[in-house]
C-alpha cells in the first residue's frame, strides 16, 4: 500500500531527531532507508509503526491518516532489530500469534502459519523454542511473524545486522524475492550502504532528521545531491572549486558546467577518473603518494597540490604501469563529474 | 570445546568441571563457616531424633526409629502439619497477588517514584519481624487495637472484633511481614525483561492487557517461582508469627519445634520435628521449581 510521511518531526527532550521529514513509498515498492548512525531512522520507523508519536506532520498508510493511530490497531508488519521473538513460544506459536490475537481458530491458525513458514523456508521448525534457532533462522520466524497477517506495510530495522557476512547476503537476497513475490511495500532500514544498493527498487539517503535524497541506486550513486550523499555512498572525491558563469574549472584544462555559482562541490567517483602518462605542459595532474591493490583494481592516491589527494581507481590491467613517485595526468569525462553545494547551503 | 572432550554430566563429572574452572574456591569460606556453624549442628540436631537422651546425655548404643513412627502416627501431628501448609500457602499466595502489580508498577514509573518504591519496600526490613509482629498485635488487637477502636469510635461496631489469635491474624502477619521477599525478585525479573517484545505484541494487534497476559506474565515466571519458593520456605518454617499473632493454643509444626526443644525439652520429639519440618519444606521448594521448570522449558538454550 502507498505510504506517505509529510514534514513530520519528532523531540526527544532538546534533541530534535526528525526534521520536517517527508517520504514517499508507492505501492509494491522495496525502499531501503540508509543513513549513519543516530540520524533518526529507526526513530521514523517507529513513527510509522506507531511505537512512536510524531510531534507534527502526517502518516498515511493508503488512504488513511494513521498519525495518532496506536500501534494494534494500523496492522503494519515491523521486524524488530533484535527480532523480539516471544521466547516462550514455539516457531508456531511466534508465527501464529496475530492470529491468535485476532481469535482465528488454532487449527486454521497453525495451517496458515505452517504455510508461511513454508514461505521462509522453515517449515520443519515449527515445534523449537526460539532459543534453539540461529539468528537467520530467528529473523526468519520474525518475517513469517510479521507476513502472517498480510500487513499493508512491511518494515524492517537493521534486520540483517546480527548476521555474519555471508548469510547476510543470502538473506538479502532472499528477502528480496520473498518481498516480491508477496507483493508488500517494504520499508528497510540499514547504516550498511551495500546492502542498501543491493535490494532496493529506491533508496532514500537519511541525514540529520530528514531525508537528503531519493531515488534508484544507481540515481544516487550517479547523481548525488548533496556531498553528504555522495560521501556516504562508495567513496567521492570532494573537490572544493568556484563556479562562475556557469561554469567552473575542475583541473586546468576540464571544465564542466554548474548550475550554481559561487563555491561549490565537484564529485568525482575514484573510478570515473582516467590515469594517463603526464605530457609536457600544464594539465591536471599530480605525483603519485600511495597505491594499494584493491581486488581487481589498485586505488591510486595522487598530490595534485590540494589540500587533499584526489583518489584514483584503475583496472589493475594498465594501472600497474604507474606507482608510488610518478607523475601522471588525470582525466575525467565531464558526464561523471557532479556538482553540489557545500553542506552549510544545501540546508 | 568440543562435546568429547566434555566431561560426562554425572554429579562427579560437574563437581570436578567446578572444581577446574576455579568455580568452587572463592565459595570456601562460606563453605567451611556454614558446614561448621549450620550443616554440623544441624546433623547433630536431627541425630538426637534417633537415640535416647537422658538428662542431657545422650546414651550409647540406643539407636531407634520409634520417635519417627510415633510422630507419623499421630494425628494431631498430621492436623499441624496441615495447618502450617494451609497458612504458609495462602500467606504467600496473597503475597504474590500484592507484590506482582507492585513490582510492575514499579517498571513502568519514572525514577522518583520507582525509589520511593523501593524506600517502601525495603525500609520494613531494618527493623526486626519481632518488632513488626508486636505491632500486628498492636493494630489487630481488642477493644485498645488500632482497628478496633476506629471503628468503636466511629459507632460502626459496638463490641471490639476478634480478630487476633485466629487463623486471619497470622496470615494478614506473614504477609506483610514476607512481601518484600515476594516483590524484590519479582522487580528484579520484571525490569530486566526485554520490552521490544511488548511493542512486537502490540504491532502484532494485540492490546495492552492482553500484551500482559500473553508475553508479559509468562516472561516473568522466574521471578513469580523464585518468589514464591523463597516466601513459602520462610512462612512456612516461621514460628514467632503464629505463635504470637495466633496465640496460646494455636500451633504450627514450626511452633512445636519451639516448644518441644526449647520449653517442654524434649529433644528427642523436637529433633523429630524440626527434620519433618524441613525435609518436607525442602520437598515443596523442589516441587515448586520443578513445576515453574516444567512450564518454562522454553528458556533452556540447545542442550
Ligand atoms: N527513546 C528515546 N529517547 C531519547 N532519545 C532517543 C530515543 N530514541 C532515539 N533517541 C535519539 O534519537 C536519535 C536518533 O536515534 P535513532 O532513530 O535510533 O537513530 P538510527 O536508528 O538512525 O541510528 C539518537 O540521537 C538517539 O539518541
Ligand atoms: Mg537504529
Amino acid at each position: 500500500m502507498h505510504v506517505q510521511i509529510d514534514g513530520i518531526d519528532k523531540w526527544f527532550g532538546a534533541n530534535h531527531v526528525l526534521r520536517r521529514c517527508d517520504l514517499s513509498v508507492e505501492q509494491g515498492e522495496l525502499i531501503t532507508l540508509l543513513g549513519p548512525s543516530g540520524c533518526g531512522k529507526t526513530t521514523l520507523l517507529r513513527c510509522l509503526a506507531g511505537f512512536e508519536l510524531p510531534d507534527g506532520g502526517s502518516v498515511s498508510i493508503g488512504e488513511d491518516n494513521v498519525t495518532h493511530l496506536a500501534p494494534n490497531h494500523r496492522n503494519v508488519g515491523f521486524v524488530f532489530q533484535s527480532y523480539a521473538l516471544f521466547p516462550h513460544l514455539t516457531v508456531v506459536e511466534n508465527v501464529g500469534y496475530g492470529l491468535a490475537v485476532r481469535r482465528v481458530s488454532k487449527a486454521k491458525r497453525v495451517r496458515r502459519a505452517m504455510e508461511t513458514l513454508e514461505l521462509v523456508g522453515l517449515q520443519q521448525f515449527g515445534d523449537r523454542y526460539p532459543a534453539r534457532l540461529s539468528g537467520g533462522q530467528q529473523q526468519r520466524v520474525a518475517l513469517a511473524r510479521a507476513l502472517v497477517l498480510q500487513p499493508k506495510v512491511l518494515l524492517l530495522d537493521e534486520a540483517f545486522n546480527a548476521l555474519d557476512a555471508k548469510l547476510r547476503v543470502a538473506m538479502q537476497v532472499e528477502l528480496r524475492k520473498l518481498v516480491k513475490k508477496v507483493g508488500i511495500t517494504t520499508i528497510c532500514v540499514t547504516h550498511d550502504q551495500t546492502e542498501a544498493l543491493t535490494i532496493s527498487d529506491r533508496i532514500a539517503v537519511m541525514f540529520e532528521g530528514r531525508i537528503d535524497q531519493m531515488g534508484t541506486p544507481s540515481e544516487v550513486y550517479e547523481r548525488p545531491c548533496t556531498a553528504f550523499v555522495a560521501d556516504f555512498l562508495g567513496t567521492a572525491n570532494l573537490l572544493r572549486r568556484r563556479s562562475e558563469g556557469g561554469s567552473l574549472e575542475v583541473g586546468p584544462g576540464i571544465r564542466i558546467s554548474s548550475t550554481f555559482d559561487g563555491g561549490v562541490i565537484v564529485v568525482v567517483r575514484p573510478e570515473d577518473v582516467m590515469l594517463s602518462q603526464p605530457i609536457e605542459g600544464d594539465g591536471w595532474g599530480g605525483r603519485i603518494t600511495f597505491s594499494r591493490l584493491v581486488g581487481p583494481s589498485i586505488e591510486f592516491e595522487i598530490d595534485t597540490g590540494e589540500d587533499r589527494p584526489v583518489r584514483v581507481l584503475s583496472p589493475r590491467r594498465g594501472g600497474d604501469r604507474y606507482s608510488v613517485g610518478d607523475r601522471v595526468a588525470l582525466a575525467l569525462s565531464s558526464r561523471d563529474a557532479c556538482v553540489v553545494l557545500p553542506h552549510q547551503e544545501a540546508s | 570445546m568440543t562435546a568429547a572432550a566434555r566431561p560426562a554430566n554425572t554429579f562427579g563429572g560437574g563437581f570436578a568441571r567446578m572444581l577446574s574452572r576455579g568455580g568452587l574456591w572463592p565459595a570456601l569460606p562460606a563453605i567451611v563457616f556454614l558446614t561448621v556453624f549450620f550443616a554440623m549442628p544441624l546433623a547433630v540436631l536431627f541425630a538426637f531424633g534417633f537415640v535416647t537422651i537422658e538428662r542431657g546425655v545422650v546414651q550409647p548404643g540406643t539407636f531407634t526409629f520409634q520417635y519417627f513412627i510415633d510422630t507419623l502416627s499421630d494425628d494431631l501431628f498430621w492436623k499441624v502439619w496441615w495447618r502450617s501448609f494451609w497458612v504458609g500457602t495462602v500467606s504467600t499466595v496473597l503475597c504474590l497477588f500484592l507484590a506482582y502489580p507492585l513490582a510492575y508498577v514499579y517498571t513502568l514509573v519514572g525514577r522518583f517514584w520507582q525509589t520511593v518504591i523501593l524506600v517502601v519496600t525495603i525500609s520494613p526490613l531494618l527493623t526486626s519481624a519481632l518488632v513488626r509482629t508486636y505491632a500486628w498485635l498492636v493494630i489487630l488487637g481488642g477493644r485498645r487495637g488500632v482497628i478496633n477502636s476506629m471503628l468503636i469510635e466511629l459507632d460502626l461496631i459496638e463490641r471490639p472484633i476478634r480478630f487476633l489469635f485466629s487463623d486471619f491474624a497470622v496470615i494478614v502477619g506473614m504477609t506483610q511481614i514476607h512481601l518484600p521477599f515476594m516483590i524484590l525478585p519479582l522487580i528484579t525479573v520484571l525490569s530486566a525483561r526485554d520490552r521490544t517484545l511488548e511493542q512486537a505484541s502490540l504491532g502484532l494487534g494485540a492490546s495492552r492487557t492482553e500484551t500482559f497476559f500473553r508475553v508479559v506474565l509468562p516472561v516473568s515466571l522466574p521471578g513469580i517461582v523464585a518468589g514464591f519458593a523463597l516466601v513459602f520456605a520462610i512462612s512456612y518454617t516461621n514460628f514467632i508469627i503464629p505463635q504470637l499473632l495466633g496465640g496460646g493454643n494455636y500451633t504450627t509444626l514450626a511452633v512445636r519445634v519451639y516448644e518441644f526443644i526449647v520449653v517442654i525439652l524434649d529433644w528427642n520429639k523436637g529433633a523429630v520435628l524440626a527434620f519433618l519440618l524441613l525435609a518436607s519444606c525442602f520437598l515443596f521448594v523442589l516441587g515448586i521449581t520443578y513445576l515453574g521448570n516444567l512450564a518454562m522449558r522454553w528458556s533452556e538454550a540447545d542442550r
